[in-house]
């Protein structure tokens, strides 16, 4: 008893590093202890606010040092039929969530007990509240708790039950109900113990004080958690928002509100539509765009109507900006989706998505965010450019004209390609993905793994711009590389990280490099540092500063099928800054900083394994 | 992960079917002793579904029934001569007993035809040359035409996929030969739709990288990932889709184009609910709707009478004026979660009256999606419905119609 005495006493002071099993194994040894051969069940409720559902089978945890396991579960079994049978609710229900009073102890007597079978409790006076298993009890434990007037009926069934068809019911004679000091509809409930001889009064005090202290430790573990899930969904939520509002909100939306006119004059500059037969002198298409910026497009469509060739020029213009507003559109919709499903529940399915076609083509033909994300620095749609391999093959987006060799689109040319249109909404410019190889990988949530996707390549552009403007200017162009690699193997010959790679190996992954050509690869392991930084701290606060590289790190978890605590992780293997080797035109390899990702593989079928002679087997 | 598990190339295994949730289709040895919540009706076997693949094969050659209780989809019970070295045929033959039974499902049969037009003759000539001695067998006939369909565009067949031709010059041709248009599915598509985009992309001929580790194909046979594709076109194709939302039912009720929109989407088989009508005939009944007010009647809408409890008494489109509407089946069901908890069965608070009304819901339509702008919020949400963002429905229903986009993601989304 005295090491007992011992480890509570480590509790009460706070300093007892146990899980809730050791606390759950104490509960037994001090009801072995203080009751001995007196006690002959104990049934106890613990709620878990992480699962949200009662924990132990069935919801409830036994303990008997008498009575067998399975004849306890088949009896509390045949109570909740009972319960369910009646529409009746259990009496944890009626004392922790509908009850408007609690009483620390509920003693429930058999009925017409002999008077010196009974004790009373002077030092519970106004604590304990003691009934008899009968209608009258029903009664007064139902007003006591100022509950409704159906607790009758159903405390009337339980204690029916309890007298005539628990296992145990010509053996009790109390039932001791320590109610937890926890005041929560749903916490650590509390603890039933039936036994066939009253408790002496010491034992009881000694229960009370040894309980209260061990449901106060259990109810902080069991709430510890879901608290610090919360706060973290909180920070996630916040970090997201926010970096929306810093870079749609700030960089994107005042650009289209004040300057649209710019994507349409910069995309005047593309290969693609000079090179096109019958387009007008550069002077005229500037003069048209310089009266749709001075007049707007009706009163310039107006003056053009008398000029087919302006006419059909405006139009086609137009065309191309109002279509990349409708790509952006549903960009922005699906942001905005992206952030409340981060916010509250992370989904556990996914679909099979193509790589290039569903992640990788429509980032690269969302013309509007390219345009404005380096805009305000003077880096527009033309400087962007894409080197994207899958494999080791390059995929480029092409076009052939009628006549002549095929042409390699840039972004600023897809502008082109996936706005303009014939008649019957057919493309002007058909292009398709040359290299390509289709590669399926797994998707979670449908279009938000893309949306994460999507995040991550936005912070790494607006990064490069914010940081390696000079370097971005002397060039004359930023180059992003996305290269994807099928297996670990192949992931770890192309990188390089000072203290080696961290992502994890799988066989269940595909890895993605992101990289920056205008990023200095000597920073890796200064970037990586920031980006292991935690989200919260211990309190539950936000950890302050570099909330981009929070963005990828959450949307990299998001992205890899990872949990929300995993954001948290100060090494996580979803994510890693490293130095990796991107192919150049000329066959050569030049280094570059590179974000490290993990995607999921798509698996078509899955089979259940049954043992042997399995009608597909894991082994052939 | 369960340490059970094992994966190889395009499939995985594992003792613990929550492991297999990732996958879009999960096979059991029905042969053997199943967990009786596989295959039965009951709440608790809906439940416990829920959380796997939506596509349940239960492969038994001793048999060639399905299971007596086991409700297809999602759970199929079928005879399958296995071997999983070679995957992907695996793979394939599952998903043809799936469409077998879909397509006696729809339209009790056991073949369709398939067109698909590319606008791109040496495309239409691949395609042609490896599907012409490989097509599956549920397949009675399969038509890539190298040239545009020209009216009266009688190589129009139970299912098509045309690039750049209208539905509308489809039906004026049928109403200019007196003819009806029979067909299961008609879906126009563009290179920027991302569905056909991928479909324009992959080498019917030769898989140069079949998956991540597989041989190439040999000889002339599709390659795995257009065989694979085709499947999942013509699942998508048969799936019969309602959607229940104020928003969807505004926007398609306020266009110009209003009539021709719903046309469009008919024929994709996809339909959008008006009128919603709660306990029919009893002193609680509640008419709710969606769109256009109290305007009667409303051709190519769909009525939808239920019960408080989920029970779907009846199901009918709108005929028109003078017009008895007609009955009709569904697979699918998006419904806005926001008409569910206020307007359809605003009395179940509690997640167990949710689950109970979506169980009664699928005995009529297997497939329930609850979707939402607002993110996922568990405790408001039953537990047998899968969820979805309703930006995907924006996309994938409005703006780029994809049927093959918004089935694949319904069928994969869980709650």
């Amino acid at each position: 008893m005295s090491a007992l005495i011992k480890m509570l006493h480590q509790a009460a002071c706070g300093n007892l590093t146990a899980d809730e099993k050791v606390l759950t194994g104490l509960i037994e040894e001090i009801i072995k202890e203080l009751l001995g051969d007196e006690h002959l069940v104990t049934y106890v409720s613990l709620f878990d606010a992480d699962r949200h559902d009662w924990i132990g089978e069935d919801g409830v945890i036994f303990y008997s040092g008498q009575y067998k396991k399975e004849e306890i579960k088949d009896d509390f079994r045949k109570f909740k039929d009972t319960l369910s049978t009646h529409k009746a609710e259990g009496v944890r229900t009626w004392v922790f969530e509908r009850g408007n009073r609690r009483y620390p102890i509920i003693l429930i007597k058999k009925p017409s007990l002999e008077a010196g079978e009974c004790i009373s409790y002077k030092s519970f006076n106004e604590i304990l509240l003691e009934i008899e298993a009968c209608d009258a009890g029903a009664q007064k434990l139902s007003n006591a708790l100022e509950l409704c007037p159906k607790a009758i009926q159903d405390f009337q069934l339980i204690f029916n039950y309890l007298k005539e068809k628990h296992f145990l019911s010509d053996k009790w004679q109390f039932i001791y109900y320590f109610v937890s000091p926890v005041k929560r509809h749903r916490a650590v409930s509390g603890a039933s113990i039936f036994v066939h001889k009253a408790i002496a009064e010491e034992k009881l005090v000694q229960l009370v004080a040894y309980f209260d202290v061990l449901f106060a430790h259990l109810d902080l573990l069991l709430i510890e958690a879901p608290l610090r899930r919360h706060a973290l969904r909180s920070a996630v939520a916040a970090i997201m928002a926010r970096n929306m509002s810093h870079l749609l909100g700030s960089h994107i939306e005042p650009g289209i509100q004040n300057d649209l006119i710019s994507l349409v004059k910069t995309v005047s500059r593309s290969e693609l539509l000079r090179s096109t037969k019958g387009w007008p002198p550069n002077g005229d298409v500037a003069e048209q765009i310089k009266k749709v910026a001075r007049y707007g497009w009706p009163q310039a469509f107006e003056e053009a109507c008398r000029d087919k060739d302006k006419y059909n020029l405006l139009e086609l213009l137009y065309r191309i900006q109002q279509k990349a507003l409708d790509r952006y559109a549903l960009y922005r919709q699906r942001r905005m989706d992206f952030i409340a499903r981060v916010a509250t529940d992370w989904p556990a399915w996914g679909v099979g998505f193509d790589f290039y076609i569903n992640f990788v083509r429509p980032f690269l033909a969302n013309s509007i965010l390219l345009h404005f994300v380096g805009y305000s620095d003077g880096v527009h749609l033309d400087w962007l450019d894409f080197d994207v391999y899958i494999g080791g093959s390059k995929v480029t987006e092409q076009y052939t004209p009628q006549q002549g060799q095929p042409i390699v689109l840039s972004p600023l040319d897809m502008a082109v390609s996936w706005g303009a249109v014939e008649s019957e909404g057919r493309p002007k410019y058909r292009s398709w993905p040359d290299g390509y190889t289709p590669l399926t990988v797994w998707s979670r949530g449908g279009d938000m793994a893309v949306q994460a996707f999507h995040v991550i390549l936005e912070n790494i552009i607006r990064n490069s711009i914010k940081h390696r403007l000079k370097s971005i200017k002397d060039k004359g162009k930023l180059r992003i590389g996305i290269r994807l690699f099928q297996t670990y193997q192949e992931l770890s010959d192309a990188v390089e990280c000072p203290e080696g790679l961290r992502l994890k190996a799988s066989d269940d992954l595909v890895y993605v490099v992101i990289s920056s050509d205008a990023d200095c690869p000597n920073k890796a392991e200064e970037l990586d540092q920031k980006i292991c930084e935690p989200v919260i701290k211990e309190t539950g606060e936000r950890e302050p500063g570099n909330w981009g590289m929070k963005e990828i790190k959450i949307a990299a978890a998001f992205l890899g099928n990872r949990e929300l605590e995993e954001v948290n992780d100060p090494k996580p293997d979803f994510v890693q800054i490293c130095r990796v080797q991107m192919p150049k035109e000329n066959g050569q390899v030049v280094e570059q900083l590179g974000y490290c990702l993990t995607l999921p593989r798509f698996y078509y079928v899955g089979i259940l394994k049954q043992g042997a002679g399995d009608v597909v087997s894991a082994k052939e | 992960m369960s340490s059970q598990r094992k994966s190889k190339d395009k499939l995985l295994w594992s003792s613990d079917p929550g492991d297999l949730a990732i996958a879009p289709f999960l096979v059991v040895d029905g042969s053997k002793r199943i967990d009786h919540r596989l295959i039965g009706t009951d709440l608790d076997s809906d439940l416990y579904r829920s959380q796997l693949p939506s596509r349940i094969v239960l492969i038994d050659n001793d048999t060639s029934q399905q299971a007596s209780n086991a409700p297809f989809p999602p759970v199929l019970r079928t005879r399958l001569q296995a071997d999983s070295r070679d995957q992907e045929r695996f793979i394939l033959e599952v998903y043809d007993r799936w469409i077998e039974s879909l397509i006696k499902r729809r339209c009790n049969r056991s073949q369709v035809s398939v067109s698909i037009y590319f606008e791109d003759q040496a495309k239409a000539e691949a395609w042609e040359a490896a599907f012409k001695d490989n097509k599956p067998l549920w397949v009675s006939d399969i038509d890539f035409p190298p040239c545009p369909p020209q009216p009266p565009y009688e190589n129009v067949r139970d299912v098509n996929v045309w690039r750049h031709i209208h539905l509308e010059s489809l039906l004026m041709a049928s109403r200019d030969n007196n003819r009806v248009l029979h067909l299961l599915f008609y879906e126009m598509t563009s290179y920027h739709n991302a569905f056909f985009s991928f479909l324009y992309a992959v080498d019917p001929k030769a898989d140069r990288n079949g998956g991540l580790t597989a041989p190439p194909s040999e000889g002339s046979s599709p390659s795995f990932h257009a065989q694979y594709l085709l499947r999942q076109l013509v699942e998508s194709a048969l799936l019969r889709v309602l959607v229940i939302d104020d928003r969807v039912a505004g926007t398609i009720w306020g266009r110009q184009d209003s009539g021709q929109k719903l046309e469009e989407l008919k024929y994709m088989g996809i339909f959008i609910a008006r009128k919603i009508t709660v306990n029919a005939g009893t002193d609680g009944q509640k008419i709710e709707v969606l769109a256009g007010g109290e305007q009667d009647p409303a051709p190519g809408w769909v009525n939808l009478h239920l019960q408080e409890n989920g029970s779907i008494t009846k199901i009918e489109i709108d005929k028109g004026k003078d017009l008895e509407p007609t009955s009709t089946e569904f697979d699918v069901l998006f419904i806005h979660q926001t008409i569910f908890e206020n307007k359809i069965a605003p009395s179940r608070k509690e997640r167990w009256q949710k689950n109970e009304w979506v169980l009664n819901c699928k005995r009529k339509i297997p497939y329930v999606i609850f979707h939402s702008g607002r993110g996922k919020q568990p405790e408001l949400l039953p537990e047998n419905a899968a969820f979805l963002e309703y930006s995907a429905l924006q996309e994938h229903l409005l703006q780029e119609p994809s049927k093959f986009l918004l089935t694949q993601i319904a069928l994969s989304a869980k709650g």
